[in-house]
C-alpha cells in the first residue's frame, strides 16, 4: 500500500529539492532582513518621538498630547508585531524546508510547508484587509 | 522505464509530496494566485495613475510657462523622467508577481495532473521569486547606506 502510495506521489527529487533549497535560502535572507527592519524602525520611533510628536501636531490639528502620541506608537508596535510574524513563518518555514530536504525528513519537511503555507495565508488575509479599508476610506 | 527512475531518485531523496504536503501546497497555491491577481491590479492602476498624474502636472507647468521656452522644455524632460521612473518601479514590482502568479498555476497543475515537471517548474519560479526580491532587497539596502552615509558626512562637513 505505501509502495503504491510512493508511485502516485509527486517526488521531491534533485531539481525540486535544488530549487526548494535556493528558494528557503533566500526566503531566509529575506525574513531576516524584515525582522532587522522592523526593530530599526522600532528603535528610531521610540528614540525620535519627540521630533516625530513636533512634526505631527504641525500636520494634524489636536495632534499635541502624549495620549495621541501614545496611540500612534501602540499602532506601529501592533504593525511591526504583525510583520514579525509573517517574517517569523517565512523564517521558520525556510529553516524547516531546508533542514527536511537535508536530513531527507518528510515530516520536518511538511512542517516547513505549513509554515510557508501559513506565509501566504497571512499576506492574503492582510491584503483583503488592506483593500477593504482603502475600499471604505475611498468611498 | 520512466516511473522506475522516479522511483529510484525517490530512494535516493526519500522526500515526497504526501496527502499532508499536498494540502498545505494546495492552500499556499491558493493565496498565492490571489496575491498575483491582486498586485497585477494594483500595478496596473499604479501605472495609469503615473501616466495621468505626469501628463496633469506637465500640463499645468506648461501653462506656467508658455512664454519661457526653456523652463516649459526642462518641465517636460523631467515628467517624462518621472513619468519613466515610476513606470519602472511598476516593472520591477510586475515582474515579482508574475513569478509568484507562475508558482501558483504551475503547482495548481501540477497537485491536479500529478506532474512531476510542473512541479519542478513550480518550485523553480518559486526559487526565482525569492531570490528577485532578495537581490532587489540587497539593492535596496545598499543605496540606503549610501545616502546615510552621505546625510551624515553633510551634516559633519556643515
Amino acid at each position: 500500500m505505501e509502495e503504491n502510495q510512493s508511485i502516485l506521489e509527486l517526488q521531491v527529487d534533485q531539481t525540486a529539492s535544488k530549487n526548494l533549497s535556493d528558494a528557503a535560502r533566500w526566503a531566509k535572507f529575506l525574513s531576516v532582513t524584515g525582522f532587522v527592519f522592523m526593530g530599526l524602525m522600532l528603535i528610531f520611533c521610540l528614540a525620535m518621538q519627540s521630533q516625530i510628536a513636533g512634526a505631527l501636531s504641525r500636520v494634524i490639528p489636536g495632534f499635541s498630547n502624549l495620549e495621541s502620541f501614545g496611540v500612534l506608537i501602540t499602532a506601529v508596535i501592533v504593525a511591526v508585531g504583525i510583520v514579525c510574524l509573517l517574517m517569523y513563518f517565512l523564517f521558520r518555514g525556510s529553516a524547516l524546508i531546508r533542514k527536511g530536504i537535508e536530513t531527507k525528513n518528510q515530516e520536518t519537511f511538511n512542517n516547513g510547508l505549513s509554515s510557508l503555507k501559513a506565509y501566504f495565508t497571512m499576506y492574503g488575509i492582510l491584503a483583503i484587509v488592506g483593500l477593504i479599508s482603502n475600499l471604505v476610506s475611498i468611498f | 522505464m520512466e516511473q522506475q527512475l522516479q522511483n529510484q531518485d525517490a530512494g535516493l531523496f526519500g522526500l515526497s509530496i504526501d496527502t499532508t504536503g499536498r494540502e498545505h501546497l494546495a492552500e499556499a497555491a491558493k493565496w498565492a494566485r490571489f496575491l498575483a491577481i491582486v498586485g497585477f491590479v494594483f500595478i496596473a492602476l499604479f501605472a495609469i495613475i503615473a501616466i495621468a498624474g505626469g501628463s496633469y502636472i506637465a500640463n499645468m507647468f506648461g501653462r506656467a510657462n508658455q512664454f519661457n521656452e526653456t523652463g516649459s522644455g526642462f518641465t517636460t524632460g523631467m515628467t517624462i523622467a518621472i513619468i519613466i521612473y515610476y513606470l519602472c518601479i511598476a516593472l520591477l514590482v510586475f515582474f515579482a508577481y508574475l513569478f509568484l502568479y507562475r508558482f501558483a498555476v504551475n503547482m495548481r497543475m501540477a497537485l491536479n495532473g500529478n506532474n512531476q515537471e510542473l512541479l519542478n517548474r513550480s518550485f523553480q519560479n518559486l526559487k526565482i521569486l525569492f531570490r528577485y526580491w532578495g537581490i532587489l532587497t540587497v539593492i535596496g539596502l545598499i543605496f540606503f547606506a549610501l545616502f546615510f552615509v552621505i546625510a551624515v558626512l553633510g551634516r559633519g562637513g556643515v
